[in-house]
């Protein structure tokens, strides 16, 4: 029987000792380019190149939530992987995709977001196939994103920022109530067996069956 | 036969579209730390975090180059992976080892400025996983006149002609007779045995070849 092959995982790339108007410098000069993608965390960066798996987990997800939110009525606003990043904290991230939904409101058709006046988007979702050497969570916490999803290939697990200022796991989404999480990885592997489409379809048949009165 | 792991690459991170200042910025910043090693090229920067296999490569090719200069008798001058970058072209790198050896002489006992010194006249690069940047055009802009690649499985030489462009040869400028074809065989026998026995079996190598020369 022939082993599946492991999801190439991304190419990275730390510094240490880097200072913020180096890391700025670095965004402004990458300009419009979406790769690398950047993290940085209190002089540490970490620069990110997807490989062809992450990429692919990352639309995959991005339409399991698309799917949901139209099936549930759920408004959002999609901010994509803008960069985040608080100068008084020091840190800065790009998310995989990340979303307004209780600020959908306020934030939509906004193209820039200015953490200094702006809220931070509300749910963000990483993929990490490869471990990163940054602690995201502790970034992510500094720009106060309500509700993380970290995807590593096999597992997606959901994190919700509380009031102590730390992420808890949770093991279902607050912003996106009924998401089917523990279904995420089965839905993924799935995919690799199927045209896209029809994946999309069959999860759009499952949610609403699942959404039907009477139904489970 | 159990096929041989393929060597782990490199991870790699290139960027497009970034000044010389960012990176000068990144190097001062970088420090004393070795990692990551930075090649660039007129705008484009690539960063390098080397894999096991591509420091053990680095080390057994050193060793190699270590013997035989000393039983031949090469005068050399190590400068590791010494930064060689000249702003003017905009070209900037860091290779795995680098040696003065036609120019040692001239380098001897002293602080070497790029600015107005020779550069290095061998570089040697592994490259398990190839390269973005075209490393040739970054070593020809800084004048190196031998590039040594190894990517794990062959070693090619190169050479700088007058038209500023590399051409492969055959045997080393810099230290003739070198066994660059045997080198990926000796960097494999590596692995079937200590690096000590590994590195008499060379040394006791390169004698009999001279003993079956001179004889």
């Amino acid at each position: 029987m022939a082993t599946a092959e492991r999801p190439a995982p991304e190419q990275r790339i730390v510094m240490h000792g880097i200072s913020w108007r180096t890391y700025e410098k670095l965004l402004e000069e990458r300009g419009e380019r979406t790769v690398p993608r950047m993290c940085y965390n209190q002089g540490s960066l970490e620069m990110m190149s997807p490989s062809k798996e992450h990429e692919k987990y990352r639309r995959l997800i991005g339409r399991l939530i698309d799917e949901w939110t139209v099936a549930n009525g759920i408004e959002i606003a999609s901010a994509g992987a803008t960069t985040l990043k608080r100068e008084v904290s020091q840190r800065g991230a790009e998310a995989d995709e990340c979303f307004y939904i209780r600020d959908e409101r306020l934030m939509r058709g906004r193209r820039k977001i200015d953490l200094n006046v702006d809220p931070p988007p509300d749910l963000a979702f990483e993929i990490d196939i490869s471990s990163s050497s940054i602690d995201k969570l502790v970034v992510y916490a500094a720009l106060g994103v309500r509700e993380v999803w970290l995807f590593n290939g096999e597992t997606l697990t959901i994190y919700e920022l509380q009031s102590d200022g730390r992420y808890h796991a949770i093991e279902k989404s607050v912003l996106l109530p009924g998401f089917p999480v523990k279904d995420v990885p089965e839905w993924i592997s799935r995919a690799s067996t199927t045209g896209e489409t029809k994946w999309t379809g069959a999860f759009r048949d499952w949610v609403r069956t699942r959404s039907e009165p009477g139904g489970d | 036969m159990a096929t041989a792991e393929r060597a782990a690459p490199e991870q790699r991170i290139v960027m497009h579209g970034i000044s010389w200042q960012t990176y000068q910025n990144l190097l001062d910043e970088r420090g004393d730390r070795k990692v990551p090693q930075m090649c660039y090229n007129q705008g484009s920067l690539e960063l390098m975090s080397p894999s096991e296999d591509h420091e053990v490569y680095r080390r057994l090719l050193g060793r190699m180059i270590d013997d035989w200069t000393v039983e031949n008798d090469i005068p050399i001058r190590s400068m590791g992976a010494t930064t060689l970058k000249r702003e003017t072209e905009q070209h900037g790198a860091e290779a795995d080892e680098c040696f003065y050896v036609k120019n040692e002489r001239l380098v001897r006992g002293r602080r070497i400025d790029l600015n107005v010194d020779p550069p290095p006249d061998l570089a040697i690069e592994i490259d398990i996983s190839s390269s973005s940047i075209a490393k040739l055009d970054v070593y020809a802009g800084l004048g190196v006149r031998e590039i040594w690649l190894f990517n794990g499985e062959a070693l090619t030489v190169y050479e700088l002609r007058s038209d500023g462009r590399y051409q492969i040869i055959g045997e080393s400028v810099n230290l003739p007779g070198f066994p660059i074809k045997d080198v990926a065989d000796w960097i494999a026998r590596a692995q079937t045995t200590d690096e000590t026995s590994w590195a008499r079996s060379f040394l006791a190598w390169i004698r009999q070849r001279d003993a079956s020369k001179d004889g």
